[in-house]
């Protein structure tokens, strides 16, 4: 087992004593700052009665549905959400806080989370095989099985540690630009016809969560691909094809039913947030976890099978 | 000497693609002894290599290392291996220090006064802390050593070792290698198609041709069995080849103010002795060893060596 530990140290050295990784987080922090500093520079001023704007919203658009310019059911959501922030006396979350922050580098730098690791993940093996190096790697005591394993557990901790750095960046950054307070921002959501309320910096750190499963998902794809190709380009640029093309091929799919046993249909998880539907009617969180594990599985198989089973001729 | 073998090559066939690659290859070697794998390019060393290794499967046969057979036991086969298997690729970006962490975390029982140990067997302590991607070549080959040498293998395989040194490079390296057999008792496995460089380094050498092993010999044995060009630097020229006329398989040559004969090794004193009865004056006598590769080019029917 100590042995099985160093493989993986070994693997974290590799890639963290390479420049790329470093020029990641540079990219990544860079970014943070950036938007942080836009918020803060555009920020509305917030220094009014924020009850006297929301009534003042109400009216003009309860009087535009009067008029006929918008339909009374395309507002319906709008109107009710405001009216129960009156009428809970729930402040509307500013963009220039801490926690309205957090939410949006969640949404907006969440894809560069799967770039990094794509890249990470899709070099793995594959630069073993460019390099030659594969040829000391497996021509020691340890199998072929836990030198591709220490792998797979290596990028799964780098996979933590992105998310790690992501969400305390930002916390740092928001908290030096906004102030550290308004942890109990809450926003208000339709879901189901009802209004319901929940607390911005948690639902946040949810969906970094659920975001996680996402990352790891292609993150495994990667891994796969540098595997079976042992090539890194090939690797790097087909998992990020597949990252950014898939979901909207598999989305044009969804209206059939069938639809929903493709993978793509299913790593987004925040779709049974509240508030959101499902690609297709009547999937469960349950039903893409499973459909999400069975992929895993058969994708780990090959990528394994692969590995322990063919001739190194690089 | 009935010593165990270190690596037992057993009837060992490699097929690939329905084309059989290896055939029934055999042989062993012995602790203490280097053996050279020679053969043209294509022939099959690099795949044999791989397959002693475990980087290649094997179609059928068995490779035995101390007793362990690579394709059900590979740990226990690789612990006694060291290799490098073509050129020494290490991680560039690395120092040569991080390097040998790296392959001294996947071995059993190497601490940080054996990787210190190793660095000072192969001279390479003061550059050690550089990264590998300034080492020239040279360094690189020592350093690809020491990483084989670091968890005291019993068997030390090395795929064209002098590929791309100079020739200082060469005999130190050549140097070396015997120096791990003779002292060590390593068995040490060596593949090269330069003949001349095989025949100084190696205690046997293995031809192989096609996929198939064509004979091991000593090197001393090919030697000595063998004929070899001799050039005679005497006076004068006209008189000496008339004495040398009936020696030899042919006809002596003159060039360059010298004699040229084809002679065995031991027709070389009959040959001196004759000329100085004849009160020829001799300056020198210099044997010129190309048997090696004159019996590499019968055994392998003087197809290209290369």
């Amino acid at each position: 087992m100590s042995k099985f530990i160093g493989l993986v140290q070994n693997e974290h050295m590799k890639t963290f004593r390479r420049l790329s990784t470093w020029i990641m987080f540079g990219i990544a922090a860079a970014l943070l700052i950036t938007i942080a500093a836009f918020t803060a520079y555009y920020a509305e001023d917030s220094s009014g009665d924020w009850r006297a704007d929301t009534e003042q919203q109400i009216q003009d658009l309860q009087k535009q549905v009067e008029d006929g310019d918008v339909e009374a059911a395309a507002v319906q959501q709008d109107l009710a959400t405001m009216q129960y922030q009156l009428d809970q006396d729930i402040a509307p979350v500013q963009s220039d806080s801490l926690a309205a922050y957090m939410e949006s580098v969640m949404y907006y730098c969440a894809p560069f989370l799967i770039l990094f690791i794509a890249i990470i993940a899709g070099g793995l093996v594959s630069t073993e095989f460019g390099t030659g190096t594969i040829k000391l790697l497996l021509t020691k005591t340890p199998s072929r099985f836990s030198v591709l394993t220490s792998k797979y557990v290596s990028m799964f901790i780098t996979t933590v540690i992105f998310f790690v750095f992501f969400i305390g960046f930002s916390f740092v950054v928001g908290g030096i630009f906004f102030g550290f307070n308004g942890f109990d921002a809450k926003s208000v959501i339709f879901d189901n016809g009802e209004t319901v309320t929940n607390n911005l910096l948690a639902s946040t750190i949810r969906d970094y969560g659920l975001y996680f499963v996402q990352t790891l998902i292609y993150a495994t794809i990667a891994f796969a691909l540098s595997t079976i190709f042992r090539n890194t380009a090939l690797a790097i640029g087909f998992s990020i094809f597949i990252s950014m093309f898939f979901p909207t091929i598999s989305f044009i799919l969804s209206r059939y039913d069938w639809s929903k046993y493709i993978l793509f249909n299913n790593v987004d998880l925040t779709v049974y947030n509240p508030g959101n539907v499902p690609v297709v009617d009547g999937m469960t969180l349950g039903f893409s976890v499973a459909v999400m594990a069975i992929y895993f599985v058969v994708i780990t198989v090959i990528t394994w099978f692969s590995f322990m089973k063919r001739d190194v001729t690089a | 000497m009935q010593k165990q073998p270190a690596v037992e090559i057993k009837q060992v066939t490699k097929v690939i693609r329905g084309r059989k690659i290896i055939d029934r290859v055999n042989f062993s070697i012995y602790p203490g002894e280097v053996f050279g794998f020679l053969g043209p390019n294509g022939a099959g060393k690099t795949t044999t290599i791989r397959m002693i290794v475990g980087l290649m499967g094997i179609t059928d046969g068995d490779i035995l290392i101390k007793g362990n057979s690579i394709k059900t036991s590979h740990g226990a086969a690789m612990k006694h291996i060291g290799a490098i298997v073509e050129n020494p690729e290490m991680y560039k970006y690395l120092s040569g220090y991080l390097n040998l962490v790296h392959f001294a975390r996947m071995s059993d029982g190497v601490d940080k006064k054996r990787i210190d140990e190793v660095i000072e067997l192969v001279g390479l302590k003061n550059r050690i802390n550089d990264k590998v991607k300034t080492y020239s070549l040279g360094m690189r080959q020592r350093l690809g050593i020491a990483q084989a040498l670091l968890h005291r293998p019993d068997v030390l395989i090395l795929d064209e070792p002098t590929n791309g040194l100079d020739p200082a490079g060469i005999r130190e390296m050549r140097h070396y290698i015997r120096n791990l057999a003779e002292k060590e008792g390593l068995a040490v496995i060596v593949s090269s198609h330069l003949l001349s460089e095989m025949e100084l380094m190696c205690d046997r050498i293995g031809v192989l041709q096609q996929g198939k092993m064509l004979g091991v010999q000593q090197v001393h044995e090919m030697s000595s069995e063998q004929t070899q060009m001799v050039s005679f630097q005497v006076e004068p020229l006209e008189q000496a080849a008339i004495v040398l006329r009936d020696m030899g398989s042919k006809k002596p040559e003159i060039k360059d103010k010298q004699i040229i004969i084809e002679l065995t090794r031991d027709e070389i004193p009959a040959a001196a002795a004759k000329l100085a009865k004849e009160a020829i004056s001799i300056y020198g006598i210099q044997a010129e060893t190309k048997t090696l590769e004159d019996t590499f080019l019968e055994l392998t029917g003087g197809k290209e060596i290369v």
